[in-house]
């Protein structure tokens, strides 16, 4: 086939409307959503002062401690550092389980097939928004002031956090479960109790680990930064080694961070497979950071 | 799964043959006691691995007994002093900064918005080199998909620290930082989605003498599009969060004057600022809910 | 004129096709058919590029295929015009779109980032679906057609590829009586019409029958038959079907 003449073209354009040429409509839709995106997006930079220049010469700095990087090196501090990686695990492992076990029963109170109270319902999940939508590095800090500075204001802070998503992802495991298991249990003669442990609790319980493994992943990520407010683990020494600008020593925390939280994800990461069979797929990615 | 009326059932209908039932239940047995084992051993890992770790975590029964209320008090001291009578004027003492909290909330937000772009972008760009079924070759996917690991392992409070450094205080630092670790986390996740595009669906592409780029827009982006833009909505409400935060270093929004009143023990503000970033957050969330079901729903996925 | 020489390809242990040599001249309708894992696909495939040969030669025109890399393998591939027994088309964009990705090889690649066509190249898919009775439906997501619609779908991507040589790897197994006559009957039509030689994979030997001029039998990876359409009787059958 070759390209038709003109005139069958135009014959074309008649007959087919809005194919040879898209209408107008069609395409204008699409670039002024285009269009009105790119203002958006420039009006945001304008309005938070981020210029070009700056940008730049910026850039150069960051070339130069980047160059001043390497060799990471440890001046002596290999153990202290490791020790600080050690409690950084510890404070997202002791996060993690707290905040795990405080989510199952408030897992069950928020779900709307078990407690059928509609007040008791809202009041919940909407006290659980409140503290996910409050940032763990926020808690952190307020966690410092309450208990001190040292890792136990991060474990508080990382349970408290992520009991917030945990309960609510419980809660929503719950409603999911099979009903039908529910309705066997009550025509045999179980209360509402029985009905949560003998028909709930068996189908949401793989769901419950595998969540709680995918956050203890993610609360080591987490749990890195918590020493920049004084809650401990390693990143006190990173905030303290870049305020006096020891560039190669942050180079060498940094170094030692990747493996570790590499190595978590992969314990996660297998533990979940090994849980929960080929079914296991990560959740929802709304914990990853 | 076993109902306590069905197993009752079961067991009088097999009443026959009772050596049967005697070997099913042996072995019952048998296999329940090492399912046991098992479980007694993992218990015995788990609670050697809290006591280690609760030993490193400096956790103790008295600091939780202490702490515990002193968070209580602390909370109701951020309450407000609100009565029925003088609502009006309790509220603006309350908010009295109301317009700083608000613009420094609004910044947070665009800083959010304009790093998930960014790091949308960037994630965008990498993520086919970062897949196994379309990078042009392994040593540009083993390049493309370390790049991305590192990118999300380093935290953005970190990148936020070396930047602040570098471009000085600010939401550019902010920006950047945020931007990279996103494009880090979306790169791996859009890098997931597209590898769940089989060879076969592409056949008809390639077949037709598509260049790699164009099997990639033609073939890949439309299937992949709807996932991509959930992930990156999704991505948004998180980054607003962190977006939160990244002041506390210096980077922008709303996270200096937070650490200022926690800090400073200004409890009222604690509360005032906190609920306002509470409601911001919730805000975005809905916004985002339904942007997602507008543009999967409708026509806009290629 | 398409020519094969000891063409021949291995997967691991597994010849799927075994020293295959055969001419195809320009306006012959030639039925391939064999058992299922004879090497019918591997053959189509093999001519497209899509698998890469393990031994032998292709050569259309006097020119080299085997030997072609980068854009004249594409431009290759647009010449040879594959058309897939599941239609390989991409159920999220429009028909006409999918039309269109048959003019990929012949538009400038910028020009194709935005998924925007000239007048000339969007005409010329209107053109195609309307000779095959599609142009009503050019608007529609793909997979809001029918199976037998799809597929002529198919066809007029591949006619779009201004193409020298049409491939069909069983392209009526997965539809009913009647869209296996349209989709058949179109094929058949753009052979008489445009002269293009078609080569067809084929299950049933009754439709091998009705529109072919000439059959190749493969069995086990090797031509164990290749004649006119008369000469197809029980004995070949039998040689081509049978362990
Ligand atoms: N990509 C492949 N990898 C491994 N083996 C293959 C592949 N493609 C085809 N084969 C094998 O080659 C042989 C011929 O396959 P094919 O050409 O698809 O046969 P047909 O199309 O005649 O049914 C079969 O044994 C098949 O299993
Ligand atoms: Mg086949």
């Amino acid at each position: 086939m070759t390209p038709p003449d003109t005139r069958r073209l135009e014959d074309l354009a008649q007959k087919y409307p809005g194919t040879v040429r898209p209408r107008p409509l069609t395409l204008w839709r699409r670039r002024t959503l285009i269009i009105a995106f790119l203002i958006a997006f420039l009006a945001a930079a304008q309005a938070l002062g981020l210029a070009p220049g700056a940008f730049f010469s910026g850039l150069s700095d960051l070339g130069i401690i980047t160059r001043q990087m390497w060799p990471p090196t440890s001046k002596g501090f290999f153990v202290e550092y490791l020790h600080a990686l050690a409690e950084t695990v510890a404070i997202a492992f002791l996060g993690t389980i707290a905040a795990s076990i405080i989510s199952v029963p408030l897992g069950f109170l928020g779900a709307r097939n078990v407690v059928r109270n509609g007040f008791i319902h809202f009041g919940l999940r909407r006290a659980l928004d409140i503290v996910r939508g409050v940032d763990v590095l926020i808690w952190a800090l307020i966690f410092v002031s309450v208990v001190g500075l040292g890792p136990f204001a991060g474990i508080l802070a990382i349970a408290l956090n992520d009991t917030g998503v945990l309960a609510k992802l419980y809660a929503e495991a719950v409603e999911n479960a099979d009903r039908r298991a529910g309705d066997g249990v009550r025509a045999a003669g179980g209360g509402q109790a029985d009905v949560a442990r003998l028909a709930i609790w068996p189908q949401v319980f793989p769901v419950f680990l595998s969540n709680s493994l995918y956050f203890f992943e993610a609360n080591t990520r987490s749990a890195t930064i918590l020493g920049v407010v004084g809650a401990g683990g390693i990143g006190f020494f990173l905030a303290d080694r870049i305020r006096v600008n020891a560039w190669s020593d942050v180079a060498f925390i940094i170094l030692m961070i990747l493996p570790t939280v590499a190595l978590i994800d992969w314990l996660s990461r297998y533990l979940r497979r090994k849980a929960l069979g080929r079914a296991a797929r990560d959740p929802a990615p709304v914990a990853e950071t | 799964m076993m109902l306590p009326s069905v197993r009752s059932m079961t067991s009088s209908a097999a009443q026959p043959s009772g050596d049967a039932v005697a070997m099913v239940e042996a072995r019952r047995a048998e296999l329940r006691a090492a399912k046991r084992r098992q479980s007694l051993l993992l218990l015995v890992v788990l609670a050697v691995a809290v006591l280690v770790a609760g030993h490193l975590g400096e956790v103790s029964w008295q600091k939780f007994v202490d702490g515990l209320p002193r968070f209580g008090r602390y909370i109701m001291r951020t309450m407000p002093q609100l009565s029925l009578e003088s609502f009006g004027a309790d509220m603006s003492r309350w908010m009295w900064n109301f317009r700083v909290w608000v613009g420094l909330l609004v910044d947070t937000v665009l800083i959010a918005f304009v790093a998930t772009t960014l790091g949308v972008a960037g994630a965008f760009a990498l993520c086919f080199a970062a897949s196994d079924n379309l990078a042009p070759n392994s040593i540009v996917y083993h390049a493309a998909r370390r790049t991305l690991e590192v990118l999300r392992t380093v935290p953005e409070l970190v990148f936020a620290l070396l930047f602040v450094f570098a471009f000085g205080l600010g939401a550019m630092a902010g920006v950047l930082a945020i931007a990279l670790h996103t494009m880090g986390v979306l790169g791996k996740l859009f890098s997931e989605i597209n590898e769940t595009v089989s060879d076969r669906a592409l056949e008809g592409v390639v077949a037709a003498g598509a260049a790699r780029g164009q099997v990639i827009r033609y073939g890949v982006v439309p299937r992949v599009l709807p996932g991509f833009i959930s992930y990156t909505l999704l991505r948004f409400e998180i980054n607003v969060r962190s977006a939160s935060v990244i002041g506390f270093v210096g980077a922008g929004g709303i996270g200096q004057e937070l650490m200022f009143v926690i800090n400073q023990f200004i409890y009222r503000d604690i509360s005032a600022i906190l609920l306002l970033l509470i409601i911001t957050v919730a805000l975005v969330d809905i916004l985002s809910e339904w942007l997602r079901h507008r543009i999967i729903g409708g026509e806009l996925q290629r | 004129m398409l020519e094969i020489e000891g063409l021949t390809r291995k997967f691991g242990d597994t010849i799927a096709l075994d020293a295959v040599s055969l001419r195809i001249a320009p306006g012959e309708f030639v039925g391939v058919i064999g058992r299922s894992g004879a090497g019918k696909s591997t053959l189509l495939r093999l001519i497209n590029r899509l698998v890469e040969p393990s031994a032998g030669r292709i050569v259309f025109d006097g020119a080299d295929v085997t030997a072609k890399r980068g854009g004249a393998l594409r431009d290759w591939r647009r010449q040879a015009a594959m058309i897939f027994q599941q239609f390989a088309l991409v159920d999220q964009l429009s028909v006409l779109e999918n039309v269109l990705v048959g003019r990929l090889a012949l538009t400038p690649r910028w020009r194709t980032w935005t998924l925007q066509f000239k007048a000339e190249d969007r005409a010329l898919a209107i053109e195609a679906l309307d000779r095959l009775d599609m142009a009503q439906h050019a608007l529609k997501r793909a997979d809001e057609l029918s199976g037998g619609q799809q597929q002529r779908v198919a066809i007029a991507r591949a006619l779009v590829q201004e193409p020298r040589l049409i491939l069909a790897d069983e392209p009526v197994a997965s539809l009913d009586p009647r869209s296996t006559a349209a989709v058949m009957g179109a094929l058949k039509r753009i052979n008489a019409e445009d002269g293009l030689p078609v080569l067809c994979n084929l299950h049933h030997i009754d439709l091998a029958r009705d529109y072919c001029t000439r059959i190749i039998g493969v069995r086990r990876g090797q031509l164990v038959f290749d004649g006119p359409v008369e000469a197809l009787d029980d004995a070949a059958i039998r040689s081509i079907y049978d362990q």
